[in-house]
This record gives structure tokens, C-alpha cells and sequence, in this order.
């Protein structure tokens, strides 16, 4: 009795909620053609050596994983990548508070600055990856014809094909193009900071520097751990700019996580290395976003 | 709230005191502005130059303004192709993308549910999984169902990658709409449908404004799928074709290069000096959430 009353119960939720599936539907079609199916397949691809052609035949185990993880190139990708988060958190962050901090204190031609320091970020990183590559252009590059302008020739160099600077130069690309980004994020923030806090602190008597250090820096605090997070999501998937630059070149030296499994698998056809790859590449970001959500949280309590 | 940090980001004269830097920053600040807009600035100055003045020198600006570097960018680089193609998919793109999470806030936001948590995180599970890990099985698949360089093949990937974010930012803005506006207009007769077409869809234009620029943007600016995907060159876009253009140097010349740079970069530079408001408001909005 009670059984059949709970089915009926169930039964009328479920009747209740056909509009909702309706509406749900075509988004539920499109994840499964298009995301679930595919997703689970690439377990599967993982575990075959595959051509990207015809049936599965091949099946290797967990070959590909071993071929991956033994691969050192594999690991100067990985490194590579971390370079660029770390070099993107430490400056790009840092630059872009300095810059909203500043137009925050006010400045004359404000609002051009605005509109100017926010450029970088209109344009797409395919575009950036163009202009930049003329820049560091060994020839007609502007950079090393300014170099040469003012007397520092000898530092002119072929910038993205030389092993030591390629990854460098696209590092420095890609903190000129998130800067303006960080520091909208960090002016929308710093503009919530309450104004009859900065006054009374003022009237007590603190410096700009005291100001700064103790009740702006504290109040941005959740602001840079969520630039953080986005920085380190965004990053980790870093492929256009790097791959319109250099594709990973010189010999592999500025690979990161994305163009190794891209190159593996469009352009040296080994798919099961590569799809095992992306596969450990997942794994890893999972547990860094886990990471960093109990980071953010930890923070937060001690904050309050 | 950030519709007001928009107003305060635009405000043509801060309530802060103008001079409260010393002239050195405002030195340094003009000298970031330099290297924020100066490469671009470059990039157009060359576009109207001749090979020959450009090959002379790389400083000097156009004697004239000579529109022949875009002319030959358009035709003989196929700049108009890709442009066309890259509108074609942003548009429909656009379509697919805001006629679904407009259904999808609704679903989740105003009707009953079964097992909502369950479509929800089903939904939202795509953040964890980076794109290159389905890239060749969703290629596979795309060659499967014979829709390959067919428009579908761009628009449902595309729609897959912006409907997390979507969902959550329509989600949040539709929580915020009272539930007694539905209520009552449902005692007026008013089905679910008509609900959602005649009274939420105007409630909630800002928000499809803000995801518009949102999933416009990527949709626009996508580059690595549209590589792997694309095997017809007629049907590249704008990214792809780019670099295309790009390796073309050595034919066409520097020039015209920088012409098609100069179109693909000032799509959104332009769009953004005309709403600069609604383009800072959406893009806070989509970094706060996100």
C-alpha cells in the first residue's frame, strides 16, 4: 500500500516535471552526442593503438600510459606549462592591482587609460599570436630594431627560434594579453572597498603605503584567489597563441600540456599516446581545481 | 552590482581627486598604454602602406591612405571567404547558444523537477574535461554522423563549451526574478511556454545581451576545434584562415597580411568603443561566476 503509493508519488513528480524535460531535452541530446559519448570513447581510444582511422583493433592496455609517462617530453610540456602559470600569477596579478589600484586613486586622462590598457584583451589570441611573431620577427621585427636603435644590437636576436627564449617570448605575449583582464577584475573589486573605511583610516593618520598594505590588500585578498583560479584554468588549456607562435617549436621547447597532445595526435598520427596524455592532463587539473576550491574556502573562513 | 561597477569603470570623471598621482606614474601609466596599444597601432599603420614603403622602412607612416592591401587581402588571401564563414557560425552559434540556456534557466530556475541536481551537475561536469580530450573522439564522431564542414559540426560543439557558464549565469539571474510574476500570470491562464516566451525572455535581456558577447566572443575567436574539424578550406574561419593568411607572406608580401590583422583585430576593438558599458558589465559578470 504504502509502495504503490510512493510510485504514484514518483510517477506524478515525473509527470510534473515534463515541461522542464522538455525544455532540458535538446541540451541533454547535444551533451551526450557531443561531449558524453565522445568523453567515454576516449577512454577507450586511450587503451588501443589507434591511427585515427577504422575499427579499435589494437588493444595495448595501459601501454600508452606507460609510453606517455616515460616520454620526457611529456614532462618538459608539463614544466613549460607551469612556467606559464606561474610567471601569469606572479605578474600579470601583480601588474594588473598596480594598474587598477592607480586609475582607483585617480588619474588624469582616466578614461583613456581605460579604454587603452584594456586593448590586449579584445583582441583573440590567434590575432596576438600573428602580430607577435612579426614582432619578434629577427628582420623586419620591431623589437630588434628597437634593441638596435638604442644601442643594444647585440641583444637582438631570433627570439621564438632560438631553444632558450621561444617559450619565454610567448610567456611574455600572453602576460601582455591577460594584464587588462586582471586588472578589470581587480578595479571592479577594489571600487566595492568602502569608502568610509579608506577616510577614517586617512584621518587617523595612516600612509598611503599603511592604507594600502592594510585594508586594500586584505579586502582584494578573494579577488586574487579567484584571478588565481581562472589564471590557473585558463592556462593549463593554453593551445592558440602558443600554437600560431611556435607550435611548440624549436624542437619542442615551448610545448605545453595542450600542444603536445595536439602535435602527438594531428600531427605524428599517435593517438592513443596522445589521447592518454589529455586523459592524465584531466587528472591533474581535477585535483588542482579540488586543490584550489579548498584553498579558496580555507581562505575564506579566514577571512571572516 | 556589476552593472554598477560598469557605471563606475566608465564614469567619465571619478569622484576621486584627478591629480592624486605624482607626474612619474602618470609617465609610467602612459608608457603602459604605449605598449598595450602600440603593437596594433602598428599593425594598422602597415596596412596602408605599399610593400615597397613597408620593406624600407617599418616606422614610417603611409604617404597615402591605400586601400589595396586589403583589397588584395580580401580576394587573393580569402579574407572575405573566411569572414563570411566566421559570421555564418557565430550566428548561428548565437542562436543555438541563447535559445537553449534561456530554456535551460527556466527549467532549472522556475519549474519542478525531478532528479534537477542530477541534470544540473550532468550539465556542469563539462568544466572539468579539457577540450583536447575529446578533440579526436568528437572529430570521429562528427566524420560518424556525415556532418562534417557542415555547420552543425561547429555550432553543437561550440553550444557544448558555453552552456555550463550559461546555465549558471542565467540561472542566477532568473533566481532573482519573484516567482509570484509567474504565479500570476499563470492564474491568467498563461501556459509554461508562454510563460517563458512572453514574460521571462524580456525580464531577463539583460542577461542574454551579457551572454551573447560571451558566447559571441568565443564563438568567434575558437580556434582549436575549428582546426581539427575544418578539412574543407572553403568553410575556414576567420582563426583558421588567419594563420593561413599569415604563412602566405612570402607570395602576397607583408602588407596585405597585415590588412587581414587588421580586420580580424578590430572586430571587437570597434565593438567595444561603442558599448563599452555593456562589454565591461558582461565580461565581470562572466569572470565572477565562472
Amino acid at each position: 500500500m504504502v509502495k504503490t503509493k510512493k510510485k504514484a508519488g514518483l510517477l506524478q513528480e515525473l509527470k510534473e516535471s515534463i515541461p522542464a524535460y522538455i525544455l532540458i531535452l535538446p541540451t541533454i541530446a547535444i551533451l551526450i552526442i557531443f561531449l558524453f559519448i565522445p568523453f567515454a570513447n576516449a577512454f577507450r581510444i586511450s587503451l588501443y593503438k589507434y591511427k585515427g582511422y577504422g575499427e579499435l583493433r589494437n588493444f595495448v592496455g595501459l601501454d600508452n600510459y606507460v609510453k606517455v609517462l616515460q616520454d620526457e617530453q611529456f614532462y618538459r610540456a608539463f614544466g613549460n606549462t607551469f612556467k606559464l602559470i606561474a610567471c601569469d600569477l606572479l605578474f600579470s596579478i601583480t601588474i594588473g592591482f598596480i594598474l587598477a589600484y592607480i586609475l582607483f586613486k585617480g588619474i588624469r586622462l582616466k578614461r583613456f587609460f581605460n579604454t587603452a590598457l584594456f586593448i590586449p584583451y579584445l583582441i583573440s589570441m590567434v590575432v596576438i599570436g600573428c602580430i607577435w611573431r612579426i614582432i619578434y620577427d629577427p628582420t623586419i621585427g620591431p623589437l630588434n630594431q628597437i634593441l638596435e636603435m638604442i644601442g643594444l644590437g647585440n641583444l637582438a636576436q631570433p627570439w621564438l627560434s632560438q631553444v632558450g627564449t621561444a617559450l619565454p617570448a610567448i610567456i611574455v605575449t600572453w602576460i601582455w594579453r591577460t594584464i587588462p583582464f586582471n586588472m578589470l577584475i581587480c578595479y571592479a573589486n577594489i571600487m566595492t572597498l568602502p569608502k568610509d573605511q579608506l577616510e577614517a583610516a586617512e584621518m587617523d593618520g595612516a600612509s598611503q603605503l599603511q592604507r594600502l598594505r592594510y585594508i586594500i590588500i586584505p579586502h582584494m585578498i578573494p579577488t586574487f584567489v579567484t584571478l588565481g583560479i581562472l589564471t590557473v584554468t585558463n592556462d593549463l588549456r593554453a593551445f592558440d597563441m602558443v600554437w600560431v607562435m611556435t607550435q611548440g617549436g624549436p624542437g619542442g621547447a615551448s610545448d605545453v600540456l595542450t600542444s603536445y597532445v595536439y602535435s602527438n595526435a594531428f600531427q605524428s598520427q599517435k593517438f592513443g599516446p596522445a589521447t592518454a596524455a589529455s586523459i592524465i592532463m584531466m587528472v591533474v587539473m581535477i585535483g588542482i581545481t579540488i586543490l584550489l576550491q579548498v584553498v579558496k574556502k580555507a581562505g575564506g573562513k579566514n577571512n571572516e | 552590482m556589476s552593472k554598477s561597477i560598469s557605471k563606475r569603470w566608465n564614469r567619465k570623471k571619478g569622484n576621486e581627486d584627478q591629480g592624486g598621482t605624482s607626474i612619474i606614474t602618470f609617465i609610467i601609466m602612459l608608457l603602459v598604454a604605449l605598449i598595450s596599444v602600440y603593437p596594433l597601432l602598428w599593425v594598422i599603420i602597415q596596412s596602408f602602406k605599399t610593400e615597397g614603403q613597408f620593406l624600407q622602412s617599418i616606422w614610417s607612416l603611409p604617404t597615402s591612405l591605400n586601400f589595396d592591401n586589403f583589397i588584395t587581402a580580401f580576394e587573393e588571401a580569402n579574407l572575405a571567404v573566411y569572414l563570411k564563414n566566421t559570421v555564418i557560425n557565430t550566428g548561428a552559434t548565437l542562436v543555438v547558444d541563447l535559445v537553449l540556456v534561456t530554456c535551460l534557466g527556466y527549467a532549472f530556475s522556475k519549474l519542478k523537477m525531478k532528479f534537477k541536481k542530477f541534470f544540473y551537475y550532468m550539465i556542469l561536469i563539462n568544466m572539468l574535461i579539457p577540450t583536447p580530450i575529446i578533440l579526436l573522439p568528437m572529430y570521429l564522431q562528427v566524420v560518424d554522423l556525415g556532418i562534417q564542414n557542415t555547420l552543425a559540426a561547429i555550432v553543437f560543439p561550440y553550444y557544448q563549451g558555453f552552456a555550463p557558464l550559461g546555465l549558471i549565469l542565467i540561472k542566477g539571474y532568473m533566481d532573482n526574478i519573484p516567482d509570484e510574476i509567474i504565479e500570476s500570470a499563470k492564474i491568467d491562464g498563461c501556459g509554461t511556454f508562454r510563460i517563458l516566451w512572453k514574460i521571462m525572455v524580456p525580464l531577463v535581456k539583460p542577461m542574454l545581451v551579457t551572454l551573447a558577447i560571451l558566447g559571441g566572443m568565443n564563438a568567434w575567436n575558437e580556434y582549436m576545434w575549428a582546426l581539427v574539424s575544418i578539412s574543407d578550406t572553403s568553410k575556414y574561419t576567420l582563426s583558421v584562415g588567419i594563420a593561413v593568411i599569415r604563412d602566405k607572406i612570402a607570395t602576397i608580401g607583408y602588407t596585405p597580411v597585415f590588412a587581414a590583422l587588421t580586420v580580424s583585430a578590430m572586430v571587437f576593438v570597434i565593438i567595444y568603443l561603442f558599448a563599452q558599458k555593456t562589454f565591461v558589465r558582461s565580461i565581470t559578470a562572466g569572470a565572477v561566476k565562472g
